[in-house]
């Protein structure tokens, strides 16, 4: 059972925007997270009215490539950003050449890199599904279809479950795309 | 040494510091005629350096009984180092609240840099009615803040002001900000990095360091601050960028579809790191703060 979580930004201000504070949010992060397993986590920036790209990169960006989500069962989505602060997000993202999935108008897209938004949008139609499945649906091979999940699930795109009692011999997954939905952030906001 | 602070915005003209090598200070503003932020953080921020060497300092304030309640109502004189001799004549301080329109010369440091981002933040925005060029421009200006907060930083600390001009009362509706600290400069942050430990010319270090990617710290994907505070001040408007350091000065002009550097050297020596932003919207812009002219 996952356990969804939301982070609200706007906590750190409405104008963020120093490397110092980026800093300080993305340890209430690390907090938030813990050793916790299957947390759906929500990057909440509603009520942030512009930050900048600095501290973009060092909340967002350094906390994306700091954690192997799918080593912990994590799935990781932003959402709240105003056009300005996309904009910050994915400059940023870009530039760690990282991934992130972003909620927009209760839609989910995936931003940072062409052939891995390409291959979550395809993982969204399917919504719950195996490496063939998604192999089949993209005409890739076995191998390729593994490596595009394999780094979804690290970004926290996807999760990625095991099936048991597998007839086909040797480990089978399942993957399920990020939530599509926000938690309830009151209940859920980070310990003080 | 003196400082002459003649007519118009004499900081972004010509006027430097003269007869370095003296032990004593005279800021001289008895014929200036018009302040823009550049000259009013300057001013405290080359008296805060002197006082710190033990020098004594002297201003000495505008005839101009208008310039020199400017003087006051921006907060120079309150900012200026304890012991500071002022001279000339003051009007009465009159404070009508200009909230909306600027932000008189305020310390800046490591402290509160983030609660002055918020007031910078909410300033700025309301300026530009929430558009995305307000965004742009308190970017750049959160950029230089972050600059002089981080590797500008010194016990002495750093000092900014913002002017708002809707064009009632000058020639074009703009924003100008700056910001001065007293810290180690340019070509010496730089240097902390193997890679540019060789410049040796203050104006060609600045302009490095407004290349993408270039930073004091080495393998972090980082020096990115002011290639972005002017790229976004050009994707929505016009801006003018001017950082003076050590013996260099470097002039940035960006339009969406130009940009311009322009490397200088001085004859005096800015200790410390200057930066002049003037953001202007697009002559075809058409928010309210144009159609206010």
């Amino acid at each position: 059972m996952s356990q969804p979580t939301s982070f609200r930004v706007v906590q750190l201000g409405k104008y963020p925007a120093t490397r110092s504070l980026g800093q300080d949010g993305r340890s209430r992060l690390d907090d938030l997270l813990g050793e916790r397993e299957d947390v759906d986590l929500t990057i909440d920036f509603s009520g942030v009215k512009v930050m900048n790209i600095s501290f973009a990169d060092e909340f967002l960006g350094k906390f994306l490539t700091s954690h192997d989500f799918s080593s912990h069962g994590t799935t990781v989505k932003v959402t709240g950003l105003s056009p300005d602060n996309r904009y910050s997000v994915v400059v940023c993202v870009e530039r760690r050449q990282c991934q992130v999935v972003v909620l927009d108008e209760g839609k989910l897209v995936l931003v940072g890199d062409k052939m891995l938004a390409d291959t979550f949008a395809t993982a969204l139609q399917l919504r719950s599904f195996r490496a063939n499945d998604l192999g089949e649906a993209m005409r890739l091979t076995s191998q390729n279809a593994n490596n595009r999940l394999r780094r979804l699930t690290e970004v926290g795109a996807l999760r990625k479950g095991q099936v048991t009692g597998s007839t086909r011999g040797g480990r089978e997954y399942t993957y399920e795309v990020v939530p599509d939905d926000v938690a309830d952030s009151e209940q859920l906001a980070p310990a003080s | 040494m003196e400082l002459v602070l003649l007519g118009d915005k004499p900081l972004t003209q010509g006027a430097f510091l003269s007869g370095e090598g003296s032990d004593s200070l005279v800021i001289d503003a008895t014929r200036l005629t018009f302040a823009c932020p550049l000259d009013l953080v300057g001013i405290v921020a080359t008296a805060f350096w002197a006082s710190d060497a033990a020098f004594p300092v002297t201003l000495r304030l505008p005839a101009d009984l208008d310039v020199a309640a400017y003087l006051q109502r921006m907060d120079v004189l309150r900012q200026m180092p304890p012991r500071t001799q002022i001279l000339g004549r003051l009007p009465p301080d009159v404070r009508a609240d200009r909230g909306a329109s600027l932000l008189e010369v305020t310390p800046l440091n490591d402290k509160n840099v983030n609660d002055l981002d918020e007031r910078v933040g909410a300033l700025v925005t309301d300026f530009y009615q929430g558009s995305s060029a307000g965004a742009a421009a308190f970017l750049a200006c959160s950029e230089l803040m972050s600059n002089a907060t981080e590797h500008g930083t010194s016990e002495r600390g750093a000092f900014l002001a913002i002017q708002l001009h809707t064009g009632t009362s000058t020639d074009e509706a703009r924003l100008e900000f700056a910001v001065c600290d007293t810290g180690m400069g340019v070509m010496n942050h730089l240097r902390r990095n193997p890679r540019y430990a060789l410049l040796n010319r203050d104006e060609l270090a600045i302009a490095r360091a407004l290349k993408a990617g270039v930073s004091g710290v080495d393998n972090d994907r980082r020096g990115h601050g002011l290639s972005d505070a002017i790229g976004q001040g050009r994707r929505h408007g016009r801006v003018d960028l001017r950082i003076r350091s050590g013996t260099g000065e470097v002039r940035v002009a960006g339009t969406p579809s130009r940009r311009t550097m322009r490397p200088s050297s001085r004859s005096d020596r800015t200790n410390g790191t200057w930066a002049w932003l003037t953001h202007r919207l697009p002559a075809s812009s058409e928010t309210m703060v144009q159609s206010e002219k």
